[in-house]
């Protein structure tokens, strides 16, 4: 069994030797723990540049959980993450530890030895594939918060089973793919800013969603959710456009329409980081940058507490 | 049910903004910039559009072309994307004319009429005043003229500090801005108070339980307020020599810092309650009789020196000085606030340029503990090293504590430590700028972060009896060298009552 006090030692020892190696010294920054769930599928390389990149927003102690059928025991490693700000004369660091072992649940009893007193902890679930095992129930137990992203899976109806589970444990649960949709939904939000148009909103009699790729993807059933809530009389057409599926990080969501007959709302996003709206005649057009893990995870990171727009959109977005 | 505030901001109405001044510099750096990254951020609704008013001659394409190369030189922290230009730039349009000319605003409310049906901008419009302050009156009454002060949707005006050179000539201004627009109307801008550590005073303050207790007379000792230049007037000479520190700095931003950092809490968050509680402290600071101004105020100027192994000129030798000027580029002055909070706590505020760092910091100095029962010498140290808490705006924003611990080892040594919130640390994000906070706020109607009459007026009685006081006497000028932190005569102020600057 890992000893997480020896794992601490370890860290603490870090601190030092980093502290006196600076002439300024360091600066230790801290807003929660971070505990990531990654496989012997998933690269950790990949997840160390996205936790890397999403320091600066949210300094955290990081606690990389990586289950390896490779090894014989768990092993566990600790580092500290510095970066220096720009115009700043001290470093600002923050601390990572890395735990592997076989079978998760092995470390358990070390990750609650490390969490960061009094703050917040997210758990953050890489691989799907152990999202859904019984290990996961009690590291979602520590957390309050547990992310996931159901956008990689090829039809929505893979997402239900695993985020059912996940919902039946006391952490609030975010799906990045819901994250992913926070554009759009901000763009039909300033499509219908003013009450003239509220009022077109809720008198909306079709609503179309168009995306690229097989299968419903979780972030077509999300939007379809959200807009169903927003607009209850409107008839919710879903329809794949392209079977092929997009470059990583564009979104499978292709055009969005919301008509009535004395009003029409469309968005479109071609393949590019740009999106056309058209507003009864009114064209524009804004940005949708790629979004990145780290990207998606700032947002989400953001949000503490209840989140009604997910919770209302999850129920009305799948089948009854 | 639209909104979701846990992700993103409520969407701005459809508006046109006319800026007087296009072609100047504030629109080219901080303007034009500004609303682009506001785009790129999709902040901006599809019915936006942005009128250019200048007196050079130009076409709409023109003045697209000259935008874009002002937006891809200053725009910081962001890509410039030609496609999101491209859509940005077909809302932009100029028109050509001379803020005195009364038929410039019947052209303008054509062009405003125009736009209006092109981008559905809904009859809103935001005017604003980025010309010479002797053409702010003489604008307001050509909107006036034209009727453009009213519309079929909101109509609001910004003006840009300086409001006014005295008490009697901003009054002046703002009589001359309120024959035609409502005091709710206009927005005075102080883009201090756009900077998010400004804002984040507020949220230190009233977002936590454990300090307000402390932040009153019984537990203050004094506080100062620092914002230093190392640079010199770099070019802005001929302004400078008519403005001064004092009226640059202090009797705008700083007093508006210490308005924020010293008011009572508002009843709630919103743009009156806090304007009134700003507006309340300022009208409670003490102002000086001709006496005491000049026992509590000090000028300086900086002389030429060598800095870096080059001759940098003094200020009389700046561009466009003159060789006798009495203009103080350094202002240091004590305030006191009368009201239960803070009598007998001095405000000390300095600004100045040619100072060895750029720096600008609130710090409050709490009075010592009462009694030293540590080794002996415990009770210098505590005198020489207060508590102190450091509100940082600028460059490094943040808020550090410094107070006492034990020394490692036997006995009790004490020694002084800080403990450190980092802004960007904690938040790594980008800040807006505070030009993209003001003039967000101003097309949402939000005025809490812009000045009001009330709070210009009562500003300008606290430095009048300091500027008349030196424009009596003449000054021994230069009195400081570049690179120090001001003249002597700074330090005596402070002495008199027993405190001395702190080292920013």
């Amino acid at each position: 069994m890992l000893d997480a006090g020896q794992v601490l030692k370890d860290l603490d020892a870090l601190w030092r030797t980093t502290g006196k190696h600076e002439g300024a010294g360091v600066l230790r920054a801290c807003a929660m723990t971070m505990l990531v769930v990654t496989g012997e599928e998933t690269d950790s390389g990949d997840a160390a540049e996205t936790l890397a990149a999403l320091t600066r927003e949210h300094p955290s102690r990081l606690v990389l959980l990586r289950q390896s059928a490779a090894l014989s025991r768990p092993e566990a490693r600790a580092n500290v993450q510095c970066w220096m700000p720009f115009g700043g004369r001290q470093q600002i660091c923050s601390e990572q530890i890395e735990m592997e072992s076989p079978a998760l649940g092995e470390l358990l009893p070390a990750v609650r030895g490390v969490l960061v007193a009094d703050l917040p902890v997210v758990l953050w679930c890489r691989d799907l594939t152990l999202a859904a095992g019984a290990e996961m129930r009690e590291l979602a137990a520590l957390a309050g918060k547990v992310i996931v992203d159901t956008a990689g899976l090829r039809d929505a109806a893979e997402a239900w089973p695993l985020l059912d589970r996940l919902r039946a444990g006391r952490a609030a649960v975010a799906d990045l793919a819901w994250t992913r949709i926070t554009r759009w939904r901000e763009t039909v939000q300033q499509a219908f800013r003013s009450p003239a148009c509220r009022e077109k909103l809720r008198a909306l009699e079709r609503v179309e969603l168009r995306w690229a790729g097989e299968g419903t993807p979780t972030t077509v059933t999300y939007l379809a959710g959200w807009l169903r809530w927003l607009a209850p009389r409107a008839a919710v057409q879903l329809a794949c456009i392209d079977p092929r599926m997009p470059s990583r990080g564009m979104g499978r969501i292709r055009e969005l329409r919301l008509a009535s007959p004395d009003f029409d709302v469309r968005l479109r996003r071609p393949e590019g980081v740009g999106v056309a709206i058209e507003i009864e005649g009114l064209a524009a057009r804004v940005l949708f940058p790629r979004l990145d893990a780290a990207a998606l995870l700032r947002e989400e990171l953001g949000v503490f507490g209840p989140d009604e727009h997910y919770e209302q959109a999850l129920t009305r977005s799948r089948p009854s | 049910m639209l909104e979701d505030p846990l992700r993103y901001d409520a969407p701005v109405d459809p508006a046109a903004i006319v800026i007087f001044g296009a072609t100047g510099d504030l629109t080219r750096r901080k303007l034009l910039p500004a609303l682009f990254r506001l785009a790129y951020e999709r902040r901006l609704p599809a019915g936006f559009a942005v009128v250019g008013v200048s007196r050079t001659a130009m076409s709409d394409d023109a003045f697209r072309e000259r935008m874009r190369d002002a937006v891809a030189q200053f725009l910081e922290d962001t890509p410039f994307d030609e496609e999101l230009w491209a859509g940005f730039a077909r809302g932009l349009f100029y028109l050509s004319g001379d803020v005195q000319d009364k038929n410039l605003y019947s052209r303008l409310k054509q062009k405003l009429e125009e736009v209006d049906r092109e981008r559905q901008t809904a009859g809103n419009a935001l005017f604003y005043l980025s010309t010479q302050p002797s053409h702010y009156a003489p604008a307001a009454a050509g909107l006036g003229g034209a009727g453009l002060q009213q519309g079929a949707g909101w109509r609001r005006l910004i003006v840009e500090k300086p409001f006014g050179h005295d008490g009697p000539s901003a009054a002046a201004l703002n009589r001359g801005l309120r024959e035609v627009f409502n005091e709710d109307q206009i927005y005075r801008i102080d883009h201090y108070l756009g900077k998010e550590t400004v804002q984040n005073i507020l949220a230190f303050r009233f977002g936590n339980g454990i300090f307000e207790p402390l932040w009153n007379r019984r537990y203050v000792s004094h506080v100062q307020i620092t914002a230093a230049e190392s640079i010199g007037v770099e070019g802005r000479g001929a302004y400078y020599q008519e403005a001064g520190a004092l009226r640059d700095m202090i009797q705008n931003h700083l007093l508006q810092v210490m308005a924020t950092m010293a008011m009572e809490p508002p009843a709630a968050y919103e743009p009156d309650a806090v304007r009134d509680e700003r507006a309340k402290l300022l009208r409670a600071i003490r102002v000086w009789t001709p006496a005491e101004a000049a026992e509590n105020a000090v000028a300086g100027q900086y002389g030429p020196a060598r800095i870096g192994g080059a001759d940098v000129p003094g200020f009389r030798e700046e561009p466009g000085v003159d060789p006798e000027a009495q203009t103080g580029t350094y202002a240091a002055i004590t305030l006191e606030v009368d009201n239960w909070r803070w009598a007998g706590v001095p405000f000390y505020i300095r600004s100045g340029k040619r100072l060895p760092k750029r720096v600008t910091d609130v710090a409050i100095q709490f009075n010592r503990a009462p009694l030293a029962m540590f080794e002996a010498g415990a009770g210098r140290m505590q005198e020489t090293y207060p508590n102190l808490l450091v509100l940082r705006i600028q460059p490094e924003e943040g808020i550090s504590l410094r107070f006492f611990s034990k020394q490692p080892g036997s006995g009790m040594r004490l020694r002084p430590v800080t403990m450190d919130f980092n802004y960007g640390a904690s938040f790594g994000a980008r800040s807006p700028s505070a030009y993209e906070t003001l003039l967000l706020d101003a097309l949402k109607g939000d005025a809490t972060l812009y000045t009001r009459q009330d709070m210009v007026e009562a500003s300008w009685a606290v430095v009048a009896p300091v500027l008349e006081h030196w424009s009596s006497v003449k000054h021994d000028f230069p009195n400081y060298a570049a690179g120090t932190w001001g003249p002597e005569a700074s330090g005596r102020l402070l002495a008199r009552r027993g405190h001395e600057w702190r080292m920013p």
